[in-house]
This record gives C-alpha cells, sequence and structure tokens, in this order.
C-alpha cells in the first residue's frame, strides 16, 4: 500500500492518492495482474481480485500466481500528463515488487495500453535497459500482442459457443444481451454477432438500449466513437440496468460490475447461459438460485481469462523476441479456453458440483499441489 | 497523537469489502467440498 502524490497541471497543486499492489500467492512463477485507476478502489477489492487471478491463472494453466493493483482516483478527472506524473510515480513506489520475473502488471479497469507504456518506459529506465516483458497489454510498437485488447471478449465468446454446443444451441438462433460496453462487453457483443447470435440488449453507464429484432453492433461501436456514450442510439428502446438483466434472451453476459445478480434478481433471470465477463458479478445466494432453475454458469474465473491468457502469449513472446500472428494467438486461445472448459464440465459432471465450484477446485487443486510439493521453508 | 488510531480504524474499513468477502466465501466453499488441507487452505486464504 503506498502513498502517491503528483503534481496537478497547475503547478501548486499537489495531489495525495492511494495506491495498492496485493501479490495472492508466489507459489506459481512470477505474479501476474491488472492495475485499475477508480474512485472505489480498496484494499479489499483489490485483495479478491488478486486471489481470483490466482484462481484463475491455474485453471488456464498459465505459470503465474495472481496479482492485483490500483490506485484510488477517477482518471477521467486527470489530464494526459497528470496520468503520465501519477502512473510514473506509482510505478517507482512498487518498482521494488514488479518485474518480468517478479511481478507482471496489465491494464484494467481505468487504465490502458498508454498507461503500461509508461510503466514499462519508467521501469527500463530504472534498470537502464528496455524490459518490455514487465508489462503485459502495452501497444505492439513496444512489444504488445496482436490480439491482446479483444481477447477477454473474444475468450468469454469461445465458451458461449462451447457452452450452446453443449446445451444443443445454435448459435445463429440464439439471442444475447450484454451488460457493459467498455472493452470486454463492447468485444463480447462484437464476437457474438460474428458468431450468428442477435445482439437483442446492451448497456453503458449512460443506459441500457432493448431491441428484439437485434441491434447491429458496428452501428453501436461507431455511435459511441461519436457520442462517447450509447444514450442516444436511435432504433432501440431505452430500459434500467436492471430491466436489462432480466430480458429474454439465450445468453447473457455481464461485462460491467461486480455485485450485479443477487438473491433479489436471480429468480426473474430469463437467459439458459449466463457467461460472466466481469469480476464477481454474481453473489453466493444467487448462485444457487441459477443452479435450481437451470442456468449454465460460465464463471468468471474462467469466463474473463481470455485476458490473462493472451498477455500470457504476450509475455512469452517478450522473453523470446518471437512475434506470433494474430492467427496463431486466437488458435492458441481458443485450444486453452476449451480445454479448461473441458475439464470444468467433466468435474462438474463426475463430482456434481455448478460450475463455478468445478472451475474453483480445478484452479485450487493445482496451487494446493505446487504448495504441497513445494514444501515449507525451512 | 489520534493519528495512529484513524489510521487503524481506516485499515480495518480498507478490508471490509462486499468483493473480498465473496472471494473468501467462494475460496472457504470449494475448500469444504473438495477437503483441503487445512494449513493450506490458511495459507491460501
Amino acid at each position: 500500500m503506498v502513498c502517491i502524490p503528483f503534481r496537478r497541471d497547475d503547478y501548486k497543486h499537489i495531489e495525495n492518492v492511494f495506491g495498492y499492489r496485493v501479490q495472492h500467492t508466489l507459489t506459481m512463477g512470477p505474479t501476474k495482474g491488472g492495475i485499475r485507476y477508480h474512485e472505489d478502489v480498496s484494499l479489499g477489492e483489490v485483495s479478491a481480485l488478486a486471489m481470483w487471478m490466482t484462481w484463475k491463472c491455474a485453471l488456464m494453466q498459465l505459470p503465474f500466481g495472481g496479482a492485483k493493483g490500483g490506485v484510488r482516483i477517477d482518471p477521467t478527472d486527470l489530464s494526459r500528463s497528470e496520468l503520465q506524473r501519477l502512473t510514473r510515480r506509482y510505478t517507482m513506489e512498487i518498482i521494488n515488487v514488479i518485474g518480468p520475473d517478479r511481478d507482471i502488471p496489465a491494464p484494467d479497469m481505468g487504465t490502458n495500453e498508454q498507461t503500461m507504456a509508461w510503466i514499462m518506459d519508467t521501469y527500463s529506465q530504472q534498470v537502464g535497459r528496455t524490459v518490455r516483458e514487465v508489462v503485459t497489454g502495452k501497444p505492439v510498437v513496444l512489444g504488445g500482442s496482436l490480439g491482446r485488447s479483444e481477447a477477454t471478449g473474444r475468450g468469454l465468446v469461445f465458451l458461449a459457443c462451447k457452452a450452446a454446443e453443449y446445451l444443443n444451441m445454435k448459435m445463429s438462433d440464439c439471442s444475447a444481451v450484454v451488460q457493459g460496453f467498455g472493452n470486454v462487453g463492447s468485444n463480447a457483443a462484437k464476437c457474438l454477432a460474428e458468431n450468428g447470435a442477435k445482439i437483442v440488449g446492451i448497456s453503458d453507464v449512460s443506459c441500457g438500449l432493448h431491441n428484439p429484432d437485434g441491434l447491429n453492433v458496428a452501428a453501436l461501436l461507431k455511435h459511441v466513437a461519436e457520442h462517447r456514450v450509447l444514450k442516444g442510439f436511435p432504433g432501440a428502446t431505452e430500459v434500467t440496468n436492471r430491466e436489462l438483466l432480466e430480458l429474454d434472451c439465450d445468453i447473457l453476459a455481464p461485462c460491467a460490475l461486480q455485485n450485479q445478480i443477487t438473491e433479489e434478481n436471480a429468480s426473474r433471470l430469463k437467459c439458459r447461459i449466463l457467461a460472466e465477463g466481469a469480476n464477481g458479478p454474481t453473489t453466493l445466494e444467487a448462485d444457487r438460485i441459477l443452479q435450481d432453475k437451470g442456468v449454465f454458469v460460465l464463471p468468471d474465473i474462467h469466463g474473463n481469462a481470455g485476458g490473462v491468457t493472451v498477455s500470457y502469449f504476450e509475455w512469452v513472446q517478450d522473453t523470446q523476441n518471437l512475434s506470433w500472428t494474430l492467427e496463431e494467438i486466437n488458435d492458441r486461445l481458443h485450444k486453452i479456453m476449451t480445454e479448461a472448459f473441458q475439464r470444468t464440465l467433466t468435474r462438474a459432471q463426475r463430482d456434481g458440483l455448478d460450475m463455478r465450484t468445478a472451475a474453483l477446485i480445478e484452479g485450487i487443486s493445482r496451487v494446493a499441489e505446487a504448495k504441497l510439493l513445494r514444501g515449507l521453508f525451512p | 497523537m489520534t493519528i495512529a488510531p484513524v489510521t487503524t480504524a481506516q485499515a480495518n474499513v480498507e478490508w471490509d469489502s462486499p468483493m473480498f468477502r465473496l472471494a473468501q466465501q467462494q475460496f472457504l466453499r470449494a475448500a469444504q467440498i473438495m477437503d483441503l488441507d487445512e494449513n493450506v487452505k490458511l495459507r491460501l486464504l
């Protein structure tokens, strides 16, 4: 936990904000996890996300432990130069705990490839040589991987397709609702549409949109590029966040915030597949209700693991000075995501578990085995 | 002289997040079902 003083653009004003970096377990190798800039970031939130990263990496059989970091600030309130100063100072505050063989940050909510470029540059300046592999999610020109920015949404849709296949549903007959239109939500919507699903509902911070005849994702992206938010998009009815989640659909993909599907609304969900792109969107009580309703859940630690998987590809490429094509990356991502799906499904069926518990046990058992094999020092 | 107690109280508030409670509950439920070694459980919590 660090205190980060940085200068605002009016030179006399110095802002002090809190930053965090939590490494959950060092057993599996270096730790890996995003850095978020958000006004609600806290030690508890970052710790939870770090723990989930551990299970996620283990489930995908990546050689990482989990980590997460964040700065409690609203990044939309800062200019580009203020963001750069904040990022460089935060990097300096945590420089002794990060590194390509120690802890590798990545983008998360409120940060992007530019933030990663500043972290990489600050770290490299300190060690005296360019260390591209200290962060992932960088711009491609600085050693970033092709396909990284859309990886989380794409990975989620790979899983949704597998789940539909398992449930004997054709993607071309499926309707989908996506909550969130940021990096994960917009790419998930795009990939769902590419796979033939009809997007009947979508939302962002400004509003929810519903059209039972389908929403054109390309037109949505164009509207957001021009107006910043979905509000005002023609040809759709505005709905509230609660109404959006309860829309009639085959696939519901919460890709925005935690704690969205609760005891209060779970019984009213009408989807057959719940594909979790966000972290922690469903409470434990809601999980039980969904299981009783027969909703097939693709849990968050699996659903949004596409991001860290392609981050791993980026780290491997940087470490070995290799460049993989987009086709190679998507093929490898598909293989890793679907193999983890099969392992989880097999465990769920064999032990009579729900998919979330099966995925968690897959991840936890791998870490526990590694911990026991390493033994206890001294 | 009043800074230290306030800081301690703030630190407790910091940990008390719904997301952290959810992550812990999920882990403990899975650990119970898989009959995870008690020592390993405490080291991973």
